[in-house]
Order: C-alpha cells, then sequence, then structure tokens
C-alpha cells in the first residue's frame, strides 16, 4: 500500500469544480463556492459525486492505478501545513501499531509552503527548511524501521520515503540533501525541482480550463503530470 | 462530509475476497491471503477499489449524497488503539470544520482489555467477572470515543472565521455495535445516537452474532475462513445508517 501525505494539491483540491462546471454551475456559483471554502464558516456541502470525481483524479489514485497497487491519503481534509504533514505521519505509525495489516510500501510526502507553519531558525531559510524535511523523513524512517512494525511487515523493495515539492526552495534542499528520495518534476520533456515552476500558464491549473474561475490548484491534466513523476521516481 | 471510524469491519476488510473470487481464484488460494497470515494491503489496486466500493461508509454516502472520508483508514483496531486515536488526530491533521457528522462502529471491547484471562476466556464472560464491570468498562470507553467526537463541535477551532462549529441537523455522532453487549450498553445510554440494525423487519442492538447469517463471506463464498461481512451484509449496515440520519433531517 502507498501512503499519501501533503496538502490541498495530494488532496486534489478543487477538482470537483470541473465536474461540476460540467454539470452547468456557472462561474458565479463556482466562486461562491470556493469563497465560502476560503472564508472557513460553513460545513463541506460537497456531493457524492463531485468528491468521488475528485477522489479518481488526484494524483494518489492515478499513481496507484498505475503501479497496481491499494493506496490510502493520510489525512481526513485537504489544507495543511507541514506540521500537519509530520502529525499525519506520526498518526500512522500508531495505526501500523493497532492494526493487524497496516502495511506501507512507500510514503510518497508532497512538500508544502514551508512558510505556513510560521517558525523559522536562526534567520535561515535554508536551515528551517532542512530541520522540516528531516522531522518528515526521520518520520517516515520511523515507520518503516520500528521493531514492532518491521516483525509484522512484508518486504519491499521502495525507500520509506519519496518526496515533491510545491516550491522551488524547498525543492532545491530536497534534491540536494535527500537526492534518493527526491523526485523530479518532469513536464514537457524539462526536469524540475518543484511545481510551482511551470505550474502557471500551461493549461494546468483550474483558472485555464474554467474561464474566469480563480483556482490556482491543479485541474486533472495538471495532477496527471504529477503521477507520471511519482510513477517515473517509483519504477526506478 | 461525513466521518467514518471503526474497526475492520468499517474498512470492509475482506470483500476483496468477492473480487478475487469472481475473478476465478480458488478457494484455496483466497484462504492462503487471509490475515494475519498475509497482507491485504499487498493485493492490487483493483481488488481495493473492490473493497471501496463496497463497503458501507461508501453505500452510506452514495445514498445521502454526501462526500465522506474513513478516519480509521486501516484495517483493524479497537475502541482505544484506533478509533479514539484516529479521532484524536483528526484536529492534528486537518481542518475538522467540514465533519458534518461522524458515524462510529464500535469493536469488541475486549480488544482493549489488557487481562488475559477476561480476553482469552472461552465460555460467558459474566462467569469470571461481573455484569456491572463489563457495561461499565464499555460505557467508559464509549465515552471516551464520543467526548472526542462531540469537542470536535465545541472547542476552539482557530480556522473557523467565527471560531465556532457552524449548523447542521445531525448530532455530532452516531454509533453502532459489531456485538451485543457494547450494542446493549450503547442504546441504553446513548439513545439518540444508537444506529439500530434492521433485518428483515427487526430491530437489533448490534449485527453479531447471528443476525449477519448468511451476509458474511463465509456464507457467500463456502468454504473461505472469513467471517466478516460480504457486501449484501455492507448494504444491510449501510441501510441501518441511512435510516437514522435520515431522521435528523
Amino acid at each position: 500500500m502507498i501512503l499519501f501525505v501533503g496538502c490541498s494539491y495530494t488532496w486534489g483540491s478543487g477538482l470537483q469544480y470541473e465536474y461540476l462546471y460540467d454539470k452547468g454551475w456557472s462561474i458565479d456559483k463556482l466562486s461562491d463556492d470556493r469563497d465560502r471554502i476560503i472564508k472557513e464558516d460553513s460545513i463541506d456541502p460537497l456531493d457524492y459525486k463531485a468528491d468521488e470525481y475528485r477522489k479518481q483524479h488526484s494524483w494518489p489514485n492515478l499513481v496507484a492505478k498505475k503501479l497496481n497497487k491499494p493506496y490510502k491519503v493520510g489525512t481526513t481534509k485537504s489544507a495543511s501545513n507541514l506540521k500537519e504533514i509530520l502529525n499525519s505521519i506520526k498518526h500512522e505509525k500508531q495505526l501500523c501499531y493497532s492494526s493487524k495489516s497496516n502495511q506501507i510500501d512507500t510514503i510518497v510526502v508532497q512538500f508544502t509552503d514551508w512558510t505556513r507553519d510560521n517558525f523559522i531558525i536562526k534567520d535561515s531559510i535554508d536551515k528551517t527548511i532542512e530541520y522540516h524535511i528531516k522531522q518528515i523523513a526521520d518520520a517516515c524512517d520511523d515507520v518503516r524501521n520500528d521493531e514492532f512494525i518491521k516483525s509484522n511487515n512484508y518486504k519491499t523493495s521502495y525507500l520509506s520515503w519519496v518526496g515533491l515539492s510545491w516550491t522551488k526552495d524547498l525543492g532545491d534542499v530536497l534534491k540536494n540533501k535527500y537526492s534518493e528520495n527526491f523526485i523530479p518534476i518532469f513536464f514537457n520533456d524539462e526536469e524540475y525541482v518543484s511545481f510551482d515552476q511551470f505550474q502557471e500558464n500551461n493549461n494546468l491549473q483550474l483558472a485555464d480550463v474554467i474561464d474566469g474561475f480563480n483556482d490556482e490548484h491543479f485541474n486533472s491534466k495538471g495532477c496527471k503530470v504529477i503521477a507520471d513523476s511519482i510513477v517515473r521516481k517509483l519504477e526506478q | 462530509m461525513i466521518l467514518f471510524v471503526g474497526c475492520s469491519y468499517t474498512w470492509g476488510s475482506g470483500l476483496q475476497y468477492e473480487y478475487l473470487y469472481d475473478k476465478g481464484w480458488s478457494i484455496d488460494e483466497i484462504n492462503k491471503v487471509l490475515p494475519d497470515n498475509y497482507h491485504l494491503e499487498n493485493l492490487s489496486y483493483e481488488a481495493d477499489e473492490y473493497r471501496k466500493q463496497n463497503n458501507w461508509p461508501n453505500l452510506v454516502s452514495k445514498e445521502l449524497d454526501k462526500a465522506f472520508v474513513i478516519g480509521t483508514y486501516t484495517n483493524g483496531g479497537s475502541q482505544l488503539s484506533t478509533i479514539k486515536q484516529s479521532l484524536e488526530y483528526t484536529k492534528k491533521i486537518a481542518r475538522s470544520n467540514s465533519i458534518t457528522t461522524v458515524v462510529v462502529q464500535f469493536s469488541d471491547w475486549l480488544r482493549d482489555i489488557n487481562d488475559e484471562k477476561l480476553t482469552k476466556y472461552p465460555g460467558q464472560i459474566s462467569d469470571v467477572t461481573t455484569q456491572e464491570f463489563i457495561d461499565n468498562t464499555i460505557l467508559n470507553q464509549i465515552k471516551q470515543v464520543t467526548s472526542i467526537c462531540n469537542e470536535l463541535r465545541t472547542t476552539y477551532d482557530p480556522n473557523l472565521k467565527n471560531h465556532m462549529y457552524p449548523e447542521n441537523p445531525y448530532p455530532a455522532w452516531v454509533g453502532l455495535s459489531w456485538q451485543k453487549d457494547v450494542g446493549d450498553v450503547l442504546k441504553k445510554h446513548y439513545p439518540e445516537n444508537f444506529i439500530p440494525i434492521y433485518r428483515d423487519g427487526k430491530e437489533y442492538t448490534s449485527f453479531a452474532p447471528n443476525i449477519d447469517e448468511g451476509l458474511r463471506l463465509c456464507d457467500s463464498i463456502p468454504g473461505v475462513k472469513d467471517e466478516h461481512l460480504n457486501s449484501e451484509g455492507n448494504k444491510m449496515i449501510a441501510n441501518s445508517i441511512v435510516r437514522k440520519l435520515k431522521s435528523y433531517e
């Protein structure tokens, strides 16, 4: 089983709007719904089919389908910072203890924007980023190397984790310090350390396929680009 | 969004065998991939998707036309080791304001008892302990789980615009039980939240023992040594949950 952790990009946030737009929702109605989520003042009224569309087109599902592996997304909601991503991995370790079968082939970590955590080490961006990545890398290794979990686990050829980045600053550190785990992102035969480098102006965002709709998350085509890069890494 | 938590029954453990049997696997082949000898997570994507499509969380959500997530996104567990922890982590890994209600499937209370004499006793457990102890222990476990569900609604949440949970017609949680002893306590102390199980026009406090006969994997695929619910069994539970949730609307 592949475990995916990350922020709204891993969740597939906004993909439901492709479905709803196709079902006739106006731009105003889509925008109202998006504003409602941002204001965070109401429960999520998303219907079943729209949410299933999101799940089907998010990159965790695309990767798992391609590799013919079960998968799960280690969160119950869209948005996260790096601490919440770390917590979701720690929670996974607890689940490994309490479940008879909770076997993880690898953890695919999508690192989010480090500035969301409002935390900086000695005024150094690189050190702060290194700290965050190390925390998450250690937590993944901890799941893999724990004696109890290991004794109940099956063997897998994958690393304990692989990671990709939304932002270039974090992607650069990831590539330099954790080259084995780093997932390069390929788009139009070019290699990138993060997806913010090509995200805009390439018809990969929701705003590109729903004219007038202001959502910068990936559309289904964008999710496929990320999925292909993860598959390429894991197939190594 | 509906949040489902529970043990292997909520996860839909064993539903994969229906898919594999349909694909031509023999009984012997299926019995070789039963937990604990094999990890169900090692099966294929398609087999796992079949599980996800036919477990009751998906059936309930489809019927009510609501998004859902399974908080205990792993196979197995217990009240205190899995369900409670998953609920506690809900606030640590995600915003909670998207959760309409929590559907709790209570597991066997003995899984959280560190007493071999009790947990391994082969006969009537009330022969070796008092009914009062059993009821109090079960009630304590239920309280530990449900207090966190209630907290999702009432605690200060800086992510919310007004730091208050939005109103919706459902209670913070509704619960059903695998075993009769837990179901009886649940019905007695939390009648508003308790989900009765309906089968053939009759109402039950749990789906085992006996109530699920004919609706288990071992019933529909004779020879398979797995007593988890088959897809028809999952429908029975889904219908009971839907009936309960619709009563609030």
